[in-house]
Protein backbone atom coordinates (compact mmCIF):
# COMPACT_ATOMS: atom_id res chain seq x y z
CA UNK A 1 0.00 0.00 0.00
CA UNK A 2 1.30 3.55 -0.63
CA UNK A 3 -0.59 6.00 1.08
CA UNK A 4 0.75 9.50 1.37
CA UNK A 5 0.80 11.71 3.93
CA UNK A 6 -0.24 14.75 2.48
CA UNK A 7 -4.26 15.41 3.75
CA UNK A 8 -6.29 14.16 0.67
CA UNK A 9 -4.26 11.00 0.38
CA UNK A 10 -4.74 9.87 -3.48
CA UNK A 11 -2.63 7.12 -4.77
CA UNK A 12 0.96 8.68 -5.40
CA UNK A 13 1.35 6.87 -8.70
CA UNK A 14 -1.80 8.00 -10.16
CA UNK A 15 -1.05 12.05 -8.49
CA UNK A 16 2.18 11.03 -10.27
CA UNK A 17 0.93 10.43 -13.41
CA UNK A 18 -1.19 13.38 -13.07
CA UNK A 19 1.55 15.74 -12.28
CA UNK A 20 3.81 14.79 -15.61
CA UNK A 21 0.86 15.31 -17.69
CA UNK A 22 -0.34 18.84 -16.40
CA UNK A 23 1.60 21.71 -18.04
CA UNK A 24 0.02 24.84 -17.45
CA UNK A 25 -1.42 26.65 -14.39
CA UNK A 26 -4.98 25.31 -16.45
CA UNK A 27 -3.97 22.27 -15.78
CA UNK A 28 -2.77 21.99 -12.59
CA UNK A 29 -6.52 23.48 -11.68
CA UNK A 30 -8.13 20.38 -13.26
CA UNK A 31 -5.92 18.21 -10.96
CA UNK A 32 -6.88 19.79 -7.84
CA UNK A 33 -10.63 20.15 -8.67
CA UNK A 34 -9.85 16.05 -8.52
CA UNK A 35 -7.97 16.17 -5.31
CA UNK A 36 -11.00 18.30 -4.07
CA UNK A 37 -13.44 15.79 -5.46
CA UNK A 38 -11.11 12.90 -3.95
CA UNK A 39 -11.16 14.15 -0.90
CA UNK A 40 -15.28 14.20 -1.03
CA UNK A 41 -15.58 10.63 -2.22
CA UNK A 42 -12.74 9.28 0.70
CA UNK A 43 -15.60 11.06 3.24
CA UNK A 44 -18.28 9.36 1.45
CA UNK A 45 -16.95 5.79 0.22
CA UNK A 46 -14.38 3.27 1.20
CA UNK A 47 -10.84 3.70 0.80
CA UNK A 48 -10.33 1.00 -1.86
CA UNK A 49 -13.38 2.56 -3.83
CA UNK A 50 -11.91 6.42 -3.32
CA UNK A 51 -8.44 5.00 -5.03
CA UNK A 52 -10.73 3.24 -7.48
CA UNK A 53 -12.66 6.37 -8.08
CA UNK A 54 -9.60 8.44 -8.12
CA UNK A 55 -7.57 6.13 -10.74
CA UNK A 56 -10.39 6.07 -12.90
CA UNK A 57 -10.70 9.82 -13.24
CA UNK A 58 -7.19 10.07 -14.06
CA UNK A 59 -7.27 7.87 -16.85
CA UNK A 60 -9.97 9.91 -17.97
CA UNK A 61 -8.55 13.39 -17.67
CA UNK A 62 -4.87 12.58 -18.79
CA UNK A 63 -5.94 12.83 -22.48
CA UNK A 64 -7.63 15.67 -21.84
CA UNK A 65 -4.54 17.27 -19.77
CA UNK A 66 -2.22 16.33 -23.20
CA UNK A 67 -4.50 17.92 -25.27
CA UNK A 68 -4.79 20.89 -23.01
CA UNK A 69 -1.36 21.28 -23.60
CA UNK A 70 -1.48 21.14 -27.33
CA UNK A 71 -4.09 24.07 -27.17
CA UNK A 72 -2.41 26.16 -25.53
CA UNK A 73 0.30 26.37 -28.03
CA UNK A 74 -0.83 24.68 -31.14
CA UNK A 75 2.11 25.86 -33.65
CA UNK A 76 5.14 25.80 -31.45
CA UNK A 77 3.48 22.13 -30.44
CA UNK A 78 3.76 21.50 -34.12
CA UNK A 79 6.59 22.67 -35.02
CA UNK A 80 8.79 21.01 -32.50
CA UNK A 81 7.34 17.68 -33.34
CA UNK A 82 7.91 17.90 -36.90
CA UNK A 83 11.33 18.90 -35.86
CA UNK A 84 11.65 15.90 -33.65
CA UNK A 85 9.64 13.52 -36.28
CA UNK A 86 12.12 14.41 -38.96
CA UNK A 87 15.61 14.05 -36.80
CA UNK A 88 14.36 10.75 -35.89
CA UNK A 89 14.32 10.11 -39.45
CA UNK A 90 17.94 11.88 -39.89
CA UNK A 91 19.52 9.92 -36.94
CA UNK A 92 18.04 6.42 -37.19
CA UNK A 93 21.02 4.94 -38.61
CA UNK A 94 23.55 6.43 -36.14
CA UNK A 95 23.45 3.68 -33.97
CA UNK A 96 24.02 1.12 -36.42
CA UNK A 97 26.76 3.21 -38.14
CA UNK A 98 28.66 3.98 -34.67
CA UNK A 99 28.32 0.57 -33.60
CA UNK A 100 30.30 -0.79 -37.19
CA UNK A 101 32.45 1.71 -36.74
CA UNK A 102 33.93 0.84 -33.29
CA UNK A 103 33.44 -3.00 -33.93
CA UNK A 104 36.05 -2.38 -37.00
CA UNK A 105 38.32 0.52 -35.31
CA UNK A 106 38.97 -2.42 -32.59
CA UNK A 107 38.33 -5.24 -34.81
CA UNK A 108 35.86 -7.15 -32.10
CA UNK A 109 34.49 -9.34 -34.85
CA UNK A 110 38.33 -10.87 -35.23
CA UNK A 111 38.25 -12.03 -31.69
CA UNK A 112 35.17 -12.12 -30.47
CA UNK A 113 32.45 -13.14 -32.94
CA UNK A 114 29.31 -13.60 -30.16
CA UNK A 115 29.62 -10.13 -28.86
CA UNK A 116 30.13 -8.74 -32.45
CA UNK A 117 27.01 -10.69 -33.18
CA UNK A 118 24.79 -9.19 -30.01
CA UNK A 119 26.00 -5.72 -31.00
CA UNK A 120 25.21 -5.72 -34.63
CA UNK A 121 21.85 -6.72 -33.77
CA UNK A 122 20.61 -6.48 -30.37
CA UNK A 123 23.00 -3.14 -29.48
CA UNK A 124 21.73 -1.83 -32.36
CA UNK A 125 18.03 -1.76 -31.36
CA UNK A 126 19.48 -0.64 -27.48
CA UNK A 127 21.02 2.30 -29.31
CA UNK A 128 18.30 3.26 -30.98
CA UNK A 129 15.88 2.89 -28.06
CA UNK A 130 18.77 5.42 -26.23
CA UNK A 131 18.59 7.67 -29.21
CA UNK A 132 14.64 7.67 -28.92
CA UNK A 133 15.01 8.73 -25.08
CA UNK A 134 16.99 11.17 -26.04
CA UNK A 135 15.11 12.71 -28.81
CA UNK A 136 12.08 12.04 -26.37
CA UNK A 137 14.02 14.72 -23.79
CA UNK A 138 15.21 17.07 -26.49
CA UNK A 139 11.79 17.46 -27.52
CA UNK A 140 10.60 17.88 -23.74
CA UNK A 141 13.21 20.73 -23.56
CA UNK A 142 11.92 22.29 -26.81
CA UNK A 143 8.58 22.50 -25.12
CA UNK A 144 8.90 23.64 -21.40
CA UNK A 145 4.99 22.94 -19.82
CA UNK A 146 4.00 20.82 -22.91
CA UNK A 147 6.58 17.93 -22.14
CA UNK A 148 4.26 15.14 -21.87
CA UNK A 149 1.83 16.79 -24.54
CA UNK A 150 4.92 16.46 -27.47
CA UNK A 151 6.35 13.23 -25.86
CA UNK A 152 2.88 11.26 -26.04
CA UNK A 153 2.45 12.61 -29.40
CA UNK A 154 5.57 11.99 -31.11
CA UNK A 155 5.17 8.45 -29.29
CA UNK A 156 1.59 7.47 -30.65
CA UNK A 157 2.44 9.15 -33.99
CA UNK A 158 5.35 6.88 -35.04
CA UNK A 159 3.60 3.92 -33.26
CA UNK A 160 0.27 4.82 -35.62
CA UNK A 161 2.53 5.26 -38.67
CA UNK A 162 4.24 1.79 -38.22
CA UNK A 163 1.14 -0.19 -37.61
CA UNK A 164 -0.31 1.33 -40.59
CA UNK A 165 2.49 0.35 -42.68
CA UNK A 166 2.41 -2.97 -41.74
CA UNK A 167 -1.15 -2.98 -42.09
CA UNK A 168 -0.86 -1.80 -45.83
CA UNK A 169 2.09 -4.60 -46.55
CA UNK A 170 -0.05 -6.81 -44.96
CA UNK A 171 -2.57 -6.21 -47.19
CA UNK A 172 -0.53 -5.76 -50.05
CA UNK A 173 1.92 -8.38 -50.00
CA UNK A 174 0.08 -11.95 -49.38
CA UNK A 175 2.87 -13.81 -47.61
CA UNK A 176 4.29 -10.62 -45.21
CA UNK A 177 4.10 -11.79 -41.97
CA UNK A 178 4.77 -8.68 -39.37
CA UNK A 179 7.76 -9.14 -37.35
CA UNK A 180 9.90 -7.65 -34.55
CA UNK A 181 9.18 -4.37 -36.19
CA UNK A 182 6.21 -3.94 -34.24
CA UNK A 183 7.71 -4.94 -30.81
CA UNK A 184 10.46 -2.34 -31.77
CA UNK A 185 8.47 0.21 -32.45
CA UNK A 186 6.41 0.03 -28.97
CA UNK A 187 9.90 0.33 -27.33
CA UNK A 188 11.30 3.41 -29.33
CA UNK A 189 7.23 4.65 -28.81
CA UNK A 190 8.12 4.21 -24.62
CA UNK A 191 11.60 5.13 -24.75
CA UNK A 192 10.48 8.53 -26.35
CA UNK A 193 7.70 8.98 -23.77
CA UNK A 194 10.43 8.54 -20.97
CA UNK A 195 12.66 11.23 -22.20
CA UNK A 196 9.90 13.62 -22.27
CA UNK A 197 9.01 12.33 -18.81
CA UNK A 198 12.51 12.31 -17.39
CA UNK A 199 12.80 16.35 -18.82
CA UNK A 200 9.35 16.89 -17.01
CA UNK A 201 10.56 14.92 -13.70
CA UNK A 202 13.54 17.31 -13.40
CA UNK A 203 11.91 20.40 -14.23
CA UNK A 204 8.86 19.86 -11.65
CA UNK A 205 12.00 18.82 -8.81
CA UNK A 206 13.67 21.99 -9.79
CA UNK A 207 10.12 24.08 -9.70
CA UNK A 208 9.43 22.51 -6.18
CA UNK A 209 13.11 23.11 -4.75
CA UNK A 210 12.89 26.71 -5.78
CA UNK A 211 9.59 27.20 -3.83
CA UNK A 212 10.43 25.19 -1.29
CA UNK A 213 11.57 27.96 2.10
CA UNK A 214 15.22 28.17 2.50
CA UNK A 215 16.76 26.44 6.18
CA UNK A 216 17.16 29.24 8.95
CA UNK A 217 20.69 30.28 9.20
CA UNK A 218 22.52 28.87 11.98
CA UNK A 219 24.24 31.99 13.34
CA UNK B 1 -20.13 22.26 -12.60
CA UNK B 2 -19.23 18.70 -13.31
CA UNK B 3 -21.77 17.70 -10.73
CA UNK B 4 -24.69 19.15 -11.86
CA UNK B 5 -24.15 18.08 -15.25
CA UNK B 6 -23.81 15.18 -14.28
CA UNK B 7 -27.21 15.21 -12.03
CA UNK B 8 -29.07 16.94 -14.63
CA UNK B 9 -27.72 15.01 -17.45
CA UNK B 10 -27.71 11.81 -15.29
CA UNK B 11 -24.68 10.92 -17.73
CA UNK B 12 -20.69 10.85 -16.33
CA UNK B 13 -18.69 13.50 -17.51
CA UNK B 14 -14.97 13.32 -17.30
CA UNK B 15 -13.51 16.65 -15.79
CA UNK B 16 -11.26 17.35 -18.61
CA UNK B 17 -13.91 16.94 -21.02
CA UNK B 18 -15.64 20.23 -18.93
CA UNK B 19 -12.51 22.09 -18.77
CA UNK B 20 -11.87 21.46 -23.01
CA UNK B 21 -15.06 22.97 -23.18
CA UNK B 22 -14.74 25.52 -21.04
CA UNK B 23 -11.62 26.84 -22.93
CA UNK B 24 -12.98 27.26 -26.09
CA UNK B 25 -15.97 29.42 -24.44
CA UNK B 26 -12.81 31.19 -23.53
CA UNK B 27 -10.99 31.57 -26.14
CA UNK B 28 -14.41 33.11 -27.98
CA UNK B 29 -14.77 35.41 -24.80
CA UNK B 30 -17.91 33.50 -23.99
CA UNK B 31 -16.24 33.03 -20.52
CA UNK B 32 -13.80 34.72 -18.34
CA UNK B 33 -11.34 32.80 -15.90
CA UNK B 34 -9.10 33.55 -12.98
CA UNK B 35 -6.83 31.43 -10.42
CA UNK B 36 -7.86 31.51 -6.97
CA UNK B 37 -6.00 31.05 -3.72
CA UNK B 38 -4.50 27.21 -3.73
CA UNK B 39 -6.11 25.48 -0.46
CA UNK B 40 -4.30 22.10 1.11
CA UNK B 41 -7.73 19.58 0.32
CA UNK B 42 -6.67 20.49 -3.33
CA UNK B 43 -3.21 19.86 -2.62
CA UNK B 44 -1.93 23.03 -2.77
CA UNK B 45 -3.15 24.09 -5.85
CA UNK B 46 -5.44 26.93 -7.09
CA UNK B 47 -9.35 27.05 -8.39
CA UNK B 48 -10.10 27.94 -11.95
CA UNK B 49 -12.98 30.29 -11.44
CA UNK B 50 -15.26 30.79 -14.43
CA UNK B 51 -17.56 33.87 -14.96
CA UNK B 52 -19.93 34.55 -18.12
CA UNK B 53 -19.30 37.80 -20.30
CA UNK B 54 -22.03 40.22 -21.62
CA UNK B 55 -21.00 38.30 -25.01
CA UNK B 56 -21.34 34.97 -23.37
CA UNK B 57 -24.89 35.82 -21.89
CA UNK B 58 -25.93 36.93 -25.65
CA UNK B 59 -24.52 33.62 -27.09
CA UNK B 60 -26.45 32.41 -24.73
CA UNK B 61 -29.87 33.64 -25.00
CA UNK B 62 -29.53 33.58 -28.84
CA UNK B 63 -28.75 29.80 -28.56
CA UNK B 64 -31.65 28.63 -25.50
CA UNK B 65 -33.88 30.55 -28.07
CA UNK B 66 -33.11 28.83 -31.39
CA UNK B 67 -33.42 25.75 -29.12
CA UNK B 68 -37.02 26.76 -28.36
CA UNK B 69 -37.79 27.63 -31.13
CA UNK B 70 -36.48 24.18 -32.95
CA UNK B 71 -38.09 22.06 -30.24
CA UNK B 72 -41.90 24.25 -30.28
CA UNK B 73 -44.66 21.69 -30.80
CA UNK B 74 -42.44 18.80 -31.12
CA UNK B 75 -43.96 16.95 -27.73
CA UNK B 76 -46.66 15.85 -28.62
CA UNK B 77 -44.85 14.23 -31.13
CA UNK B 78 -42.06 12.34 -29.43
CA UNK B 79 -44.67 11.32 -26.33
CA UNK B 80 -47.16 9.56 -29.05
CA UNK B 81 -47.07 6.25 -27.79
Amino acid sequence: MNISTDPVCPPRAALRLLNLCAGSAAADAIVGDLLEEYSAASAALDCAAARAWFWRETLRTIPHLLAAGFRSAPWPTAAALIAAYFLRRMTFQVPERLIVFILDRYRVCDAHFNACMFWLSDGVVMGLVFLCALIGALLAIASKGREMTVAAALAAFQLAWTIAGLALAMALLPRFLPNWTVLHELAFSIAIISGGALVRLCRLRRAAHQLAPSPPNAS
Amino acid sequence: MRREIQLRTRREVSLGAVYATLDRLESKNYVKSSLGDPTPERGGRSKRFFRMTPKGVAALNRTHTALQRMTEGLKPIWSRP
